[in-house]
């Protein structure tokens, strides 16, 4: 590679770094509210700091939310990809990142405007 | 010049199938990692292309990847299919300008690599009116530089061992 291109890939390194830093430091607030969206419906709302299993009906079958000490993740999925069950663990630290399973429709994410 | 145009044929039809099948084995066996990035293997189908007969070839294997690679998977036109369309878009249009800028073969593979992550992201973010999706952007970013700059190397250790076809008027 030349000179110039490490210089723009390390420019680039740079920015995602601190992206991810402002990300990471942002204040965190109390009283969020976790929204469960299904094409471009909000089917269910909850607290992630109430314990829980939410049954979601989707496009292929549908998932479940399960909420435990205020993180959040995908069980019992029923679609081909299982990308939703893959991604883990949501917290309240990860505010940006939604679950999304696409053959679903399905999309679980923070809402910001309710903090 | 007969020989010429079929060889060339005979590299577009192989590359494209090379593009369907690391499309569809990394679909089945290899899931993403960290639940968001994939490796892109078919992304050193669309490399070699570019760099053995032209701009244009590449192209036609990156929508013969996406569309027949979509096809078999009983995918075609659903969401899957329009995202992985908008990765391949944004990233063949990046490594085209790139190849015109004469960029190596690593930086247009990790540009190359950024792009399709990008393009998918948008994708999301429009059509599931998620505009917070962005924030993975920086995750994405982070993540396809280490994977374009393993594509690429694959692609190099290949096109050593390969005659280009490409003529100079390919660019």
């Amino acid at each position: 590679m030349k000179r110039k291109e490490w210089i723009i890939i390390g420019v680039l390194v740079l920015l995602g770094a601190a992206a991810l830093l402002v990300q990471k430091l942002r204040p965190k607030g109390s009283g969020y509210v976790v929204a469960i969206q299904h094409r471009n419906q909000i089917v269910k709302e909850f607290d992630p700091m109430v314990d829980a299993v939410y049954q979601i009906d989707g496009d292929v079958g549908g998932l479940e939310v399960e909420v435990k000490d205020g993180k959040w993740h995908v069980i019992n999925e029923q679609c081909p990809n299982h990308v939703c069950a893959q991604m883990g663990w949501m917290g309240i630290e990860d505010t940006l990142l939604p679950i999304t399973c696409i053959p679903n429709n399905i999309v679980i994410f923070l809402e910001e405007g309710n903090r | 010049m007969t020989i010429e145009k079929n060889r060339r044929f005979s590299y577009l039809a192989l590359l494209s199938a090379v593009a369907i099948t690391l499309n569809l084995l990394e679909s089945i066996y290899i899931g993403p990692i960290f639940g968001v990035l994939r490796l892109g293997l078919a992304n050193i189908a669309a490399l070699l292309a570019l760099k053995l007969l032209g701009q244009k070839e590449m192209l036609i294997v990156n929508v013969m990847r996406v569309v027949i690679g979509n096809l078999l998977r009983g995918t075609i036109f659903g969401s899957t299919f329009w995202i992985s369309g908008a990765g391949v878009v944004l990233s063949s249009l990046v490594m085209i300008l790139l190849d015109k800028l004469d960029s190596s073969l690593l930086f247009t593979s990790i540009c190359g690599s950024i792009a399709h992550s990008s393009g998918q992201v948008l994708i999301v973010a429009f059509l599931y009116q998620q505009a917070g999706m962005a924030a993975i952007l920086m995750y994405l970013l982070l993540g396809s530089i280490p994977t374009g700059i393993l594509i690429g190397i694959v692609a190099r250790l290949v096109i050593k061992h390969i005659k280009p076809l490409r003529k100079d008027n390919d660019k």
